[in-house]
């Protein structure tokens, strides 16, 4: 596996054009963003490329999660659903992967980049998968709590 | 529907009404539109063109409706397409003659989607009151998105005679593919499968039935339209090379992959219990080889997509966990890897290209098994909700609405305040005297058992006879009849039932009475006012039922309002350090082996 | 007066008993009850399903505009009340104002009911809703600690 310092600067060199693309698009990626004024979807869009390039340099899962809990918390705080919010991430992934296979051309550091991207993304949804996983565990076990109270006729408490 | 390549004209229509005359209307709108694209498209401009054979289908289905009581009300959506070949002078033609212009017209919901390199975007918005308010700066967008009304339409062709069409010019691209839908599509497929389906490569009406067959599968009806147009293309030379030679050489190494699949212990997880070795390789690794291999093709993930849905869809129906999923996932991620990694050993530029579709393929997985588990998620959610409603109890143990509570002596909703003045244009004594010989009639006609009714005829007597001139009358009445209620369908209902029959019985008694007609209007109009007295203040006491709810939802979203602003200052302060961390992390481990995975 | 006549006569005073001043896109309020007001005339005097059905389409587009139920229940009043002056004035023959003062509380009787059962199905809505909130705030407050001890740790390894 290489190591990621040119991996991560050339990513840096190629955030101006990436987010060009995620503005460009950025109705696809999420309904809300597409209604958003420029500046505050750009800077919404900015925090999920700064934390990226912090995983493509540090490779540190246990931040790339404590920043994606936080993420689909305050998402779902404002009712957007995981679903939304895991298909976003991948489309920002996806697109930033694409943007540098064009801009790379065929290069191997494009190519190399494109590849550190691709599988950022992949452990990304997987974390989100897990994240979303764990929470459906919480409910259920709150649910069972509640059907037994049901069942037992017990009183609110 | 209208599919005509020879006009350039796509057109999806979405009726609706009472009856069919849903389908009256649509077809109306149909033939009125194609009739008058047929007749001028040489001589207009073609947005003009468009717009205004939107406009007479309009005012023709308004028409229609005027003259026909049974169609009164009908209308239906329209989302319609016109291709333009600019070669041509404005000819409309095939998007296969080298058309390079599209012009999309609508009104309502009914949708137009352009998948452009890969990703899908909608070209319309939603003719819905509630975008209308948020385009107003009345609503803001996450408002919009969970408001209880988004789907109620502003406009549609026919409830006026004329209306707002809404055009988008648009230049088309190689590559590009367009599809027009109504809410039958959208509403039961996710924006994710849609994109997968239309970017599959197979042809534009095969995309458009398995897009049905799609919504069909989602829980939709058979009221479902799309139409599928696509524009040739020309793909990146990587591109070609992974379709052709990437997909070949991941094929010709299938057995490898089976091998490793089976060496890591496939057959022994969860999901494959009760099938033999050979069925769990076959069913399960050799399926997700042949997804990935026609993904290859085609340059798709609409295989992959349907795999992981296939695998864990019934698993997770059956209350499966995520983690044996997860493990059979990392199985077949491990035994992709170990495969590509061969290719590369043979061509490192093939190889290279591979491990970027095989990855890329892997997380079309994780997103089509994140949305299975983010729709269970919502299932639990709703049962979480209903068995809460069930038992009346909160999670922090706050103090629900009290049904049983008396009302307030101060209101909390102005229109029931006692002391509120009403229209009162008085009554003499001969009509005084007639109201009560009237509602002695109808007490005697009703029912012994229907006891609610028989009150309401007294209430209803006390409320006509009363001079004040204020509101309280009506509303002390009502209070005496609503008594304590459940604040839902069951505890509501029966009071309005009542109401009715009460209605009714009054309006034939009042013909029972000795009287000229002039008295017996006058008699009418006042215990109908008294009536429409006694339903309104029935209604604000619903009302002020009901109002603790909201009160306690806002300050609910008080207190979420302030976590998150919490939760938005420390997490600027964590990603600071972050970056700052970042720059300090030893470069010379291997990347997934640097920092940690603890959080 | 013939059916057809009557609801032409009742259908002149729109103006006298609506505010029918432009309100843009949307109708001017109390439209609806005027408008279910002619189609119980044309129906007839007892219940029917179609007239809750059309009704609960108007109000459900008043409340979608963003009007609150107390609004629509002031709307109708106010209709009512006109109603019965304009009624009153405008037909001669008795009996033709008692048919469309009972077609007036046949909707008055319908328009509450339905105006009543959405405010019960905001309350349940509400109250999903406060539980949805209640979920969120437990995530974020799981949230919370987690930032905190993130936070400890990246500041242990950055020396700050």
């Amino acid at each position: 596996m290489s190591t990621a310092p040119p991996v991560a600067r050339a990513y840096d060199g190629l955030r101006p054009k990436i987010l060009q693309r995620l503005m460009e698009i950025r109705s696809t990626l999420d309904p809300t963003l597409g209604r958003l004024d420029e500046v505050t979807a750009g800077a919404q869009i900015n925090a999920v490329l700064d934390h990226l390039g912090n995983y493509l340099a540090t490779g540190d899962l246990g931040l790339h999660r404590a920043f994606l809990h936080t993420f689909l918390a305050m998402r779902a705080a404002e009712a957007q659903g995981p679903a939304a919010v895991l298909a976003m991430l991948v489309a920002i992934g996806d697109t930033a992967a694409q943007v540098a296979q064009e801009d790379g051309a065929g290069s191997p550091a494009g190519t190399e980049l494109t590849l550190m991207l691709t599988r950022v993304t992949a452990s990304t949804a997987r974390a989100v998968n897990d994240l979303i996983a764990e929470e459906l565990e919480r409910r259920l076990a709150q649910w069972r709590e509640l059907s037994t109270k049901e069942q037992k006729g017990l009183p609110p408490s | 529907m209208i599919v005509d390549p020879s006009l350039g004209l796509y057109v999806v229509l979405d009726g609706m009404g009472g009856a069919n005359a849903g389908d009256i209307a649509s077809q109306t709108a149909r033939d009125a539109i194609a009739e008058f694209v047929a007749a001028r498209r040489t001589a207009m401009d073609p947005r003009a063109l468009l717009e205004t054979a939107i406009q007479h289908a309009c005012a023709t289905v308004w028409n229609s409706a005027q003259t026909n009581r049974d169609r009164h009300g009908m209308g239906t959506t329209v989302v319609a397409c016109l291709v333009v070949d600019p070669a041509s002078r404005g000819e409309p033609g095939s998007l296969h003659a080298g058309a390079k212009r599209a012009i999309i017209a609508h009104v309502g919901d009914s949708r137009c989607y352009l998948l452009r390199a890969g990703r899908l975007q909608s070209l319309t918005r939603d003719h819905t009151i509630v975008e209308e308010l948020v385009d107003r700066g009345l609503l803001s967008a996450e408002e919009a998105e969970r408001h209880p009304y988004k789907n109620v339409l502003s406009r549609n062709l026919g409830a006026k005679p004329e209306t707002r069409v809404d055009v988008v010019d648009l230049e088309l691209k190689s590559g590009d593919r367009l599809l027009l839908c109504s809410d039958g599509l959208y509403g039961y497929a996710s924006a994710e499968a849609i994109q997968y389906l239309l970017g599959s490569g197979d042809a534009p009406e095969h995309v458009a039935r398995d897009l049905i067959d799609l919504a069909l599968r989602g829980g939709g009806g058979d009221n479902v339209s799309t139409i599928v147009i696509e524009t040739p293309q020309v793909a990146p030379t990587s591109t070609q090379v992974v379709r052709t030679h990437g997909a070949v050489a991941w094929w010709q190494k299938r057995q490898r992959f089976l091998q490793v699949a089976k060496e890591r212990g496939i057959t022994r997880n969860p999901i494959c219990r009760g099938l033999s070795q050979d069925e769990a390789l076959d069913l399960v690794a050799l399926s997700l080889c042949q997804a990935i291999f026609h993904d290859l093709e085609k340059s798709t993930g609409v295989n992959v997509w349907t795999f992981a849905q296939n695998l864990a869809g019934p698993w997770f129906e059956r209350g499966g966990e995520w983690s044996a999923v997860r493990n059979l996932i990392d199985i077949l991620g491990m035994s992709a890897r170990t495969v590509v990694d061969e290719i590369r050993g043979l061509d490192s530029k093939l190889g290279f290209l591979l491990d970027i579709a095989v990855s890329r393929a892997l997380v079309v997985a994780e997103l089509a098994l994140g949305g299975l588990l983010a729709e269970r998620l919502r299932q639990v959610d709703a049962d979480l909700i209903h068995v809460h409603a069930a038992i009346g109890e909160t999670i922090e143990t706050a103090d629900l609405p009290d049904d049983s509570a008396r009302f307030l002596d101060s209101p909390t909703v102005p229109f029931l305040r006692p002391d509120r003045p009403v229209t009162s244009s008085g009554v003499s004594q001969e009509v005084l005297s007639a109201i009560g010989k009237t509602l002695t009639i109808a007490r005697a006609r009703t029912s012994p058992r229907a006891e609610l009714v028989k009150q309401i005829l007294e209430t209803l007597e006390t409320i006509a006879t009363d001079s004040s001139g204020n509101f309280a009358a009506a509303v002390t009445a009502a209070r005496e009849l609503y008594g304590i209620r459940t604040v839902d369908d069951s505890g509501i209902m029966p009071i309005f039932d009542a109401l009715d029959a009460a209605r009714i019985i009054t309006a034939s008694s009042v013909h029972q009475i000795s009287a000229p007609d002039a008295l017996r209007a006058k008699v009418l109009a006042a215990i109908s006012s008294a009536h429409q007295r006694l339903v309104a203040a029935m209604t604000g006491l619903v009302l002020e039922a009901v109002a603790p709810y909201s009160e306690r939802l806002r300050e609910a979203q008080g207190v979420t309002a302030q976590l998150r602003d919490q939760v938005a200052r420390a997490e600027r302060k964590r990603a600071e350090l972050e970056k700052k961390f970042a720059t300090t992390i030893d470069q010379s481990q291997p990347w997934e082996k640097r920092g940690t995975t603890e959080w | 007066m013939s059916d057809v006549d009557l609801i032409e006569a009742v259908s002149v005073l729109r103006d006298e008993v609506l505010d029918t001043v432009e309100h843009g896109d949307r109708d001017p309020p109390g439209a609806e009850v005027f408008e279910a007001l002619l189609r119980a005339l044309s129906i007839g005097g007892e219940s029917v399903p179609g007239l809750d059905l059309q009704l609960h389409d108007s109000v459900t587009r008043r409340l979608a505009w963003g009007d609150s139920e107390e609004v629509l229940l002031a709307d109708a009043e106010m209709v009512f009340d006109r109603l019965m002056v304009a009624v009153e004035r405008a037909l001669r023959d008795p009996a033709d104002r008692m048919v469309v003062i009972e077609a007036a509380t046949q909707v008055a009787v319908t328009v509450a009911r339905v105006v009543s059962l959405a405010a019960v199905g905001r309350a349940a809505r509400d109250r999903a809703a406060r539980l949805r909130e209640e979920l969120a705030q437990r995530q974020l407050k799981e949230v919370v600690e987690k930032q905190r001890a993130s936070i400890v740790r990246l500041e242990l390894e950055t020396g700050e």
